[in-house]
C-alpha cells in the first residue's frame, strides 16, 4: 500500500469517525458549528503575552473529546503534517523580542518565548477543535448546517467539493504513482525530469473525475441543498450544549481562572 | 419518451463525436445502443442528461425539450448508472448514497427507505447496506451502483455498461432484474449477450453515427453488419454463418 493509500484510508477515516454515536455526534451540527467557532474566536482573542489565561481553554476540548470517544492521539495522528506548521508560526518570536519578563533557576525566560508558547497553544487548540467537529459531524451535515445558516450555496458547493476532491486527487495520485512504480522498479519515488508530466496529468485526471462525481450528483437531483443529510431542528440540549460551551469560553477569556488557582497555592 | 432528432455533437471543432443522430424510443421500450469503442454511446447518455450541450438537432425526453429550463424536471424522471462506479458513488455508505438521490426529489425518509429496501432486495445486496463505500470491492460497487438508481424508481433508466467487472453470478441477476423492472430503458455496453436477453429493439452506432436500428434478434444476428463495426456476434448467435 502506497503513502497515498494510507492518506485516503485515513481521510475515509474521518466518516468513520463522524459515523460513531455519542452525545456529542448527536449534537445539531449547526450549534457545534457555532459552539466551535465561538471557542477559536475566543482562542484567537487572548493576547500573545496571556498564556496563564489561555491554559484553562484546554478543558473543552479535552472533555469535549472524551465525551465524544475520540482519541486526543488520533488527532495528532491525523494532523502530523500541519502541526509543524503550526508550531513554526511562533518560532522567530524568541529572537524577535528578548525583553526579559522571570527567571526560573538560571533561565530567563523572555517575553517572544511566551509569545512563541501562546502562539503555538493558540494553533493546537484550534486544529483540536476543528478537527472534533470534522470527526463528530461529518462534511455532509456540516454543510447542511451553513445553508441553513443561510452561507451562500456556492459557498457551500465549494466546500464541499474541496473535500470531495481531496479524495479524488490522492486516488489518482495513488494509481499513478503505482502506474510509474510499476514500470520504473529501481527508481525510489519519481524523477524529477518527469514531474512536470506527471502534475500535469495529475490535475486533467483529477479535474476528470471531479467533474464526472459532481455530473453524479447534479443528476441524481442536487441542487445546492442537503436534504440527504438528515438534519433535524434544533432542541433544547443543543441550546444547552452552546450555553454552556459560550459561557465557559466567555468565563475562561474575562476571569484569570489559572491565576485566581495559582494564588490559592503560592 | 426519447427523441434525438438530426443531433450532432463534438468537443472540439472539427472533430464530430456525433453526426446527425436520430432516433426515438417508446415508452416501456427497452433499446441496447451498442457500437465499439468512441462510437459516441456514452455521449448519446450525457445529452440525454443535459450534461453536454448538442451544436445542432433536438433533444426531447419525457416530453420535454432537454434544455436548461427543464433540466430539473428530466432530471428527475431519469435514472443512471454510470460507467464507472467510482464517480457516482460518492457518499461514505452505501445507504447514505442510496438516500441522497430520493431525499433530493423530495421524498420522505420512511418512503426513501423503504425504497431502498426494496432495492436492495431486489439485488440481493443487502448485506451491502451500511458498508463503507471504499471498502467494497469493485464488483459490489458496481452492484450497490445500480441499486442506487433503482432505489429513485425512475420512469427512464439508463444504464452504462452494466455488466461491466461482474462475476457470472451477479451478472445474470442484472440481467433479471432489468427484464423485470417496469419502464423505458437505454442500455449500452459491449456485451452483446445481455443486451440480447434483455434489449427488445438494437441501435448500432458507428463513427458518432446510427448505422443500424431495428429489431435485437435482427440486427445482433448479423455477423457481416456487426464486424464491419469491430463488434462480434454474441455467443448465443455464434454458430451462424
Amino acid at each position: 500500500m502506497n503513502r497515498m493509500d494510507t492518506a485516503l484510508r485515513e481521510l475515509a477515516g474521518m466518516d468513520d469517525l463522524a459515523a460513531l454515536s455519542s452525545g456529542i455526534h448527536d449534537l445539531h451540527p449547526g450549534v457545534k458549528l457555532l459552539a466551535a467557532i465561538i471557542y477559536i474566536a475566543t482562542v484567537a482573542s487572548f493576547g500573545k503575552y496571556d498564556l496563564s489565561g489561555l491554559l484553562p481553554m484546554v478543558l473543552w476540548p479535552v472533555l469535549l473529546y472524551q465525551l465524544s470517544g475520540i482519541p486526543v492521539s488520533l488527532c495528532f495522528r491525523r494532523l502530523r503534517f500541519v502541526l509543524p506548521l503550526v508550531l513554526a508560526v511562533g518560532i522567530w518570536n524568541p529572537f524577535m523580542d528578548r525583553q526579559p519578563l522571570l527567571r526560573i533557576g538560571m533561565m530567563t525566560v523572555t517575553a517572544g518565548m511566551l509569545s512563541m508558547c501562546t502562539l503555538m497553544l493558540k494553533g493546537v487548540l484550534c486544529l483540536l477543535a476543528s478537527f472534533l467537529l470534522m470527526a463528530t459531524t461529518g462534511i455532509d451535515r456540516l454543510c447542511a448546517a451553513l445553508r441553513a445558516m443561510h452561507v451562500p450555496e456556492y459557498a457551500v458547493t465549494l466546500l464541499l467539493l474541496t473535500y470531495r476532491y481531496i479524495a479524488v486527487m490522492l486516488r489518482e495520485v495513488s494509481v499513478m504513482t503505482d502506474a510509474y512504480s510499476l514500470r520504473a522498479p529501481g527508481e525510489k519515488g519519481i524523477r524529477f525530469r518527469a514531474w512536470g508530466s506527471f502534475l500535469g496529468q495529475l490535475l486533467l485526471r483529477s479535474m476528470d473525475r471531479a467533474q464526472a462525481l459532481y455530473d453524479s450528483m447534479l443528476v441524481r437531483g442536487y441542487r445546492g441543498e442537503f436534504y440527504y443529510a438528515g438534519t433535524r431542528p434544533v432542541q433544547g440540549r443543543d441550546l444547552l450544549f452552546l450555553a454552556l460551551s459560550a459561557a465557559a469560553c466567555m468565563f475562561f477569556r474575562f476571569v484569570p481562572a489559572a491565576q485566581i488557582l495559582g494564588s490559592l497555592f503560592i | 419518451m426519447i427523441e434525438f432528432a438530426h443531433v450532432s455533437c463534438a468537443y472540439e471543432k472539427d472533430r464530430p463525436v456525433l453526426r446527425d443522430v436520430s432516433f426515438s424510443v417508446q415508452e416501456g421500450e427497452t433499446v441496447g445502443l451498442i457500437g465499439c469503442n468512441g462510437a459516441g454511446k456514452s455521449t448519446v447518455m450525457k445529452l440525454l442528461l443535459g450534461l453536454l450541450p448538442c451544436s445542432d438537432g433536438k433533444i426531447t425526453a419525457a416530453g420535454l425539450p432537454v434544455d436548461k429550463a427543464h433540466l430539473a424536471e428530466i432530471r428527475a424522471k431519469i435514472g443512471v448508472v454510470l460507467q464507472d462506479p467510482e464517480t457516482q458513488m460518492f457518499m461514505p455508505t452505501v445507504y447514505e448514497d442510496m438516500l441522497f438521490g430520493p431525499m433530493n426529489y423530495g421524498l420522505s425518509r420512511e418512503e426513501a427507505d423503504r425504497r431502498i429496501d426494496a432495492a436492495l432486495e431486489q439485488l440481493q445486496i443487502g448485506h451491502l447496506k451500511h458498508r463503507h463505500n471504499h471498502r467494497i470491492s469493485g464488483g459490489e460497487k458496481r452492484m450497490a451502483a445500480i441499486a442506487v438508481i433503482l432505489a429513485m424508481q425512475p420512469d427512464i433508466l439508463l444504464m452504462d455498461e452494466p455488466t461491466a467487472a461482474l462475476d457470472p453470478y451477479n451478472r445474470r441477476k442484472v440481467i433479471e432484474v432489468i427484464r423485470n423492472l417496469p419502464g423505458t430503458k437505454m442500455i449500452t455496453s459491449h456485451d452483446l449477450d445481455m443486451i440480447c436477453e434483455t434489449c427488445e429493439r438494437v441501435i448500432l452506432l458507428c463513427d458518432g453515427a446510427v448505422c443500424a436500428d431495428g429489431p435485437a434478434e435482427q440486427v445482433l444476428r448479423d455477423r457481416e453488419l456487426l464486424e464491419a463495426h469491430r463488434l462480434e456476434l454474441p455467443l448465443r448467435y455464434a454458430h451462424i454463418r
